[in-house]
């Protein structure tokens, strides 16, 4: 499918916008006809009539091609006779069809076949295929007959038709037809013959099927398709008794019968196949160890763990890896421990791929074989450990990891921290704040606010979050307190605004600055009348820049209304005085496309540093335009616009054309 | 049974002669491929030589598997290329040798991105329209620095000669999936193939029963079950995070109105054939005059809104509703019972599966396009294009959303990359996520729902005999007569 309609548009809009243009360049006679017209209320056999009455008359080919596909729905003997008619007419043979193909009963059957016998050519091929899609079991002998065509393609239509009727009798003329078809409809003999040997399966004639699949395994000069094929045939309809062709072929050099068996081997349903490939990974190569691995992993069955654990201990390193990798796929806990064994081999990829494995093997036995691990291990074991209680959320970990971060090993205790904060849910925050208050360790606190910010975005009461966090406010040193009014803006929510504004006064600059900078990245408008305020009252030119920056963000909120966002621009270009905060004002304005907002913008105009973006501000706002806005206002700030921005004359066009098509409006 | 058979024609009859089997661990005699191309190339005897069983694998075989083992659960998105010792280039010898059919707007964006993989090649390109095709061949040609790439008109001449193709992206109108997919198979190739996967419900059985057949690989283009949103969403619902599941939604962002149309335009003249192939061009689909209104997607009339060159409901469904049922673990089923909407463009459509779970189908009341929506007793999860996270009923169900992906993937095997999913699984010879069974049965609903809204009336569905239970009316529309020669 196209991906033109999956950019968000809507298509279906825009057919309409487009029809129009169709419409004067084509003429378009759009009698767009239903597929099931408004006759069809009518009963079945009035309708059927009119169908058959449109297929006699003189009407035109596509009213007798929407007849025929109509008679597919609910023609009856009655309409055969008449679509019979078509089918020697090349334009409407394969709607003739259309509405054949479907009737049930045997007219239709009879028509097709006694078609055979009159038609050439692609009408005969067509309806050759018919007979093959009604499973005509009646026109095997004529059908058989044309397998000798001098037409190519009726030939393969036999093939195909032959193998769609599928049963016993279907095969007969396609085995005796192979070894001498020419080479251009082997294919298709083939592909007739499989289809066969499938239905004959299906029916539980095996031993039918098995013989055509063995035909086809042995045929000379085959496509590689065809014997791959014919393997898989041979080997599934034997099912256990076909596991020697299945080894054969996997311990096989010809790749082609190798990659087919590979995928025969994770198609088998036949629980042998598991232990007797389990068996050969020993016996095989390594190439062919990679080979087994992969069918061991996708079938799933834990039977292989044992084989597969074995070859993960040594060999081929590449093998080795492809095993673990196999074990842990299988997806069974018995896994876990042979592959903790594997954490410090000397092979760094085997190593790894026993961590990776052990991180995504399933099962609560896996985790206590983890916590054990964390408790008894060396250093080295440990920090291995706590990776893995990290990646598989122990949660039950976390008294381990209490321990653990008072370790007097520093790369032991941060790697707890670190997980223990990862791990934390609403319950510790209480203890990851007690950690926090008197921390000076930057690693540490910032593994902690990660924590602290994670539990507040995904909690449900994030009320209680803020409760805790601020009360832990005034015990905390600088740095903490700088952590805890950064979570306090992720858990947003009026108390902590209160809190952050509150500590604006701390006597402390780093604290001080970071309740700034927190209310100006406030999620919310809320924070807009504190900004404002401390814009206007702060004593500090940084702090006064800091709070009018971000006032004027607040005017990019998509929670503030659009009339509380002019207000913040109007208010703002009153304290603006360089210029690097009128390219905000003139941002904010742009997104806004409010009349006023031109008022704001035109004195812009007039500053040389920001004069550019004040002339696609004026287009921007232009160009959205809507009928509340002043059309005098409007055209004067383009004028000005087009005036001044003579040094970027795309800018000056986009101007000029606006001003055009408010001409052309009036 | 341990004995070969033969057919014994005289007679007429069915009968085994003895033969030995294969002995397991001996050595014997046997062929081995002395070129890389035995993915496709039918092996010829002046190919071959002779050599001991036990061979080791050719080391485009070898080294890919051994990169792809040593790489422990990331499948790598590319081979890397340092490991080959070329210097950021993949060796000829290991690369995935591809051809092209259906080349307009999503051909080429699905050509430019498997263009981006490192280990795949491109020989040769097929478009019914000369603009297209030549616009892919240059693309190819770019990439491959030489102008060899091979252009054709006809998917047939393509698919006779490049015997060294491994694997075919196919990108055509809907009408021609199927009967294109099917043929790439039976000439030996693995197929990525766009989606809708069918026109009809027969055409979907037959894609999945030449998969089996010739053991391909078959990936249908639903990309999005290989995007981390989707796939976190489809977690929460399988891993019970939101309870039993109940209910589920699938976006229906565009819908033609029913009855569907066949427009009919004024004849014009053909193009001629190198330029636009038109009877190509329509390929199984019915023939009808020629109009260039009909060549493109859409405005209407372009094909998409055309009965005999599209289907309704898949027009989203097949993205939506595929992915409602793969997450659900549906994706081998269809629904059971289908109810006609009274206000399919308001409320949507609703269909009923056997575990109970329902799913609706509806085109408002979304947030971004193709979006899903999974409803348990414990809560929701919601899917769509463009969203930087699923959106949840509550936070807490993203806490471990980094984990429930890394297991997915690990459990899987995949990566995040729903082209290279389709190539890893050339390699593994494994089944792709949206494999030709998913494509179908998914398709079936979709297809369904499109016969419901054109009888006007509700339907049942048998999904193990694939018929509508004592309806000959409706079983009668699960295939459409195709236009000679084709046939799937």
């Amino acid at each position: 499918m196209d991906n033109l309609t999956e950019n968000g548009s809507k298509p279906k809009e825009s057919i309409v916008m487009q029809i129009s243009k169709l419409k004067q360049t084509l003429i378009v006679a759009l009698l767009s006809s239903g597929v099931y017209p408004a006759m069809a209320q009518a009963p079945a056999k009035e309708q059927e009539a009119k169908l058959i009455a449109v297929l006699q008359s003189n009407a035109e080919f596509l009213q007798k091609a929407d007849a025929c596909r109509e008679l597919a729905r609910i023609g009856s003997a009655d309409c055969v006779p008449v679509l019979a008619g078509l089918l020697a007419d090349e334009k409407l043979t394969h709607m003739a069809r259309y509405g054949l193909e479907t009737v049930p009963g045997p007219a239709a059957d009879e028509a097709l076949r006694a078609a055979l016998g009159k038609l050439k050519g692609r009408p005969l091929v067509g309806v050759i295929g018919s007979l093959g899609v009604r499973h005509d079991e009646k026109a095997l002998a004529a059908l058989a007959g044309l397998l000798k065509d001098g037409d190519a393609e009726v030939v393969q239509a036999v093939a195909r038709a032959l193998g769609k009727i599928g049963s016993a009798e279907a095969a007969k003329p396609l085995l005796a037809t192979l070894p001498d078809v020419p080479a251009i409809s082997q294919l298709a003999v083939c592909e007739g013959l499989f289809r066969c040997a499938e239905a004959l399966a299906a029916s539980g004639q095996n031993d039918k099927a098995i013989i055509i699949y063995d035909t086809l395994r042995n045929l000379k000069q085959a496509p590689h398709q065809v014997l791959a094929g014919a393997l898989r045939g041979a080997i599934l309809t034997r099912q256990k008794d076909g596991l020697p062709w299945l080894l054969e072929a996997l311990r096989g050099s010809n790749l082609g019968l190798m990659l087919a068996a590979e995928r025969i081997a994770i198609e088998m349903k036949v629980a042998e196949v598991s232990k007797v490939l389990a068996d050969e990974l020993a016996k095989a190569a390594p190439d062919r160890q990679l080979v087994l691995c992969n069918v061991l992993g996708k079938r799933g069955d834990a039977t292989a763990l044992p084989g597969l654990l074995g070859l993960a201990k040594a060999g081929d390193k590449a093998a080795r890896v492809a095993a673990i990798r196999a074990a842990v796929e299988i997806g069974n806990a018995a896994a876990a421990v042979p592959l903790t064994e594997l954490l410090k081999d000397a092979e760094g990829e085997v190593a790894q791929a026993a961590a990776v494995g052990i991180a995504g093997l399933p099962g609560p036995e896996v985790d206590a074989c983890v916590l054990r691990l964390l408790g008894s291990g060396d250093q080295a074991v440990k920090l291995k450990m706590i990776e893995l209680v990290s990646q598989r959320r122990i949660a039950t970990a976390l008294p381990l990891l209490l321990k653990i971060r008072d370790d007097k090993d520093e790369a032991l205790r941060s790697a707890a921290i670190r997980c223990f904060a990862e791990l934390a849910s609403e319950t510790e925050i209480s203890s990851l704040l007690e950690r926090l208050v008197t921390n000076t360790n930057a690693a540490e606190i910032a593994a902690i606010e990660k924590a602290l910010a994670a539990i507040c975005a995904a909690s449900a009461d994030p009320k209680a979050c803020v409760a805790k966090l601020v009360a832990a406010l005034p015990k905390a040193g600088p740095e903490a307190k700088v952590a805890l009014l950064r979570t306090l803006g992720v858990a947003g929510g009026t108390e902590a605004l209160n809190a952050v504004r509150g500590a604006v006064d701390d006597s402390n600059k780093d604290v001080h600055t970071a309740a700034i900078r927190g209310l100006c990245e406030w999620k919310t408008g809320e924070a807009a009348p504190l900004l404002l305020a401390l814009a206007k009252s702060s004593s500090g030119q940084v702090d006064k820049i800091l709070s009018l920056r971000g006032y004027l963000g607040m005017a990019a909120k998509q929670d503030v209304p659009a009339p509380q966002r002019l207000a913040i621009c109007r208010e703002s270009a009153s304290m603006i005085q360089r210029d690097d905060e009128k390219l905000l004002l003139l941002a904010a304005l742009a997104n806004l496309a409010d009349p006023e907002s031109l008022n704001l913008i035109v004195p812009c105009l007039d500053v040389p540093a920001v004069k550019r973006e004040a002339v696609a501000t004026v287009i921007a706002v232009a160009e959205k335009r809507q009928k509340n806005h002043s059309v005098e206002i409007t055209r004067a700030a383009l004028k000005k616009a087009a005036e001044i921005v003579t040094d970027k004359p795309e800018l000056a066009k986009r101007a000029h054309d606006l001003l055009q098509q408010m001409e052309s409006e009036k | 049974m341990t004995c070969c058979s033969k057919w014994n024609l005289k007679s007429e009859k069915f009968h085994q002669e003895s033969a030995p089997l294969p002995k397991t661990g001996r050595s014997i005699v046997l062929t081995t491929v002395k070129t890389h191309t035995y993915l496709s190339t039918n092996i010829q005897m002046s190919e071959v030589t002779q050599n001991l069983s036990g061979a080791p694998l050719n080391r485009r075989q070898f080294l890919t598997r051994s990169l792809a083992a040593s790489t422990a659960f990331a499948v790598p998105n590319i081979i890397p290329a340092s490991a080959l010792g070329r210097g950021g280039a993949v060796a000829p010898s290991e690369r995935i040798v591809m051809g092209a059919i259906g080349l307009g707007g999503r051909g080429s964006g699905d050509l430019g991105w498997m263009l981006g993989e490192a280990d795949v090649q491109f020989v040769a390109v097929c478009d019914v329209r000369k603009a297209n095709r030549e616009g892919a061949k240059n693309a190819v040609d770019g990439k491959n620095g030489n102008k060899d790439c091979a252009a054709y008109r006809d998917m047939r001449d393509l698919l006779g000669k490049h015997t060294e193709i491994d694997a075919m992206l196919i990108a055509t109108g809907d009408r021609w999936h199927t009967p294109a997919s099917i043929l790439a198979m039976q000439a030996g190739k693995d197929v990525y193939c766009e989606k809708p996967g069918a026109l009809t419900i027969a055409q979907g059985q037959a894609l999945v029963a030449a998969t089996k057949r010739y053991g391909r690989v078959f990936q249908t283009g639903a990309q999005r079950a290989s995007e981390a949103n989707f796939i976190v969403a489809g977690e929460l619902a399988r891993q019970g995070k939101l309870g039993k599941v109940h209910t589920v939604y699938a976006h229906l962002g565009y819908l033609p109105d029913w009855p569907r149309v066949n427009a009919v335009l004024p004849p014009q003249p053909e193009p001629s054939k190198e330029e636009l192939d038109w009877d190509l061009w329509l390929g199984p689909a019915p023939w009808r005059p020629y109009n260039p209104g009909f060549i493109p997607q859409y405005p209407s009339p372009g094909w998409y809104t055309q009965y005999d060159f599209a289907g309704g409901i898949p027009q989203w469904g097949s993205h939506t509703i595929l992915q409602c049922q793969l997450d659900l673990g549906l994706a081998d089923t269809s629904p059971v019972t289908y109810e006609y909407p009274k206000d399919l463009k308001g409320a949507g459509m609703t269909v009923h599966f056997a575990n109970g779970l329902k799913l609706v189908a509806k085109c408002d009341g979304w947030r971004g396009s193709c979006g899903v929506k999974y409803e348990g007793p414990d809560g929701w999860v919601a899917a769509a294009d463009g969203y930087e996270k699923p959106d949840v009923s509550s936070p807490s169900l993203l806490r471990d959303s980094k984990k429930l992906l890394q297991d997915y993937l690990a459990r899987n095997q995949r990566p995040l990359n729903h082209v290279r999913d389709f190539l890893n699984c050339v390699k593994s010879r494994r089944t792709p996520v949206t494999s030709a069974e998913v494509a179908h049965r998914t398709m079936t609903t979709n297809l369904i729902m499109d016969i419901c809204l054109d009888l006007k009336r509700d339907l049942k569905w048998d999904p193990v005999k694939q018929e509508f239970p004592g309806d000959d009316e409706a079983n009668r529309l699960r295939s459409r007569a195709m236009r000679e020669p084709w046939q799937v």
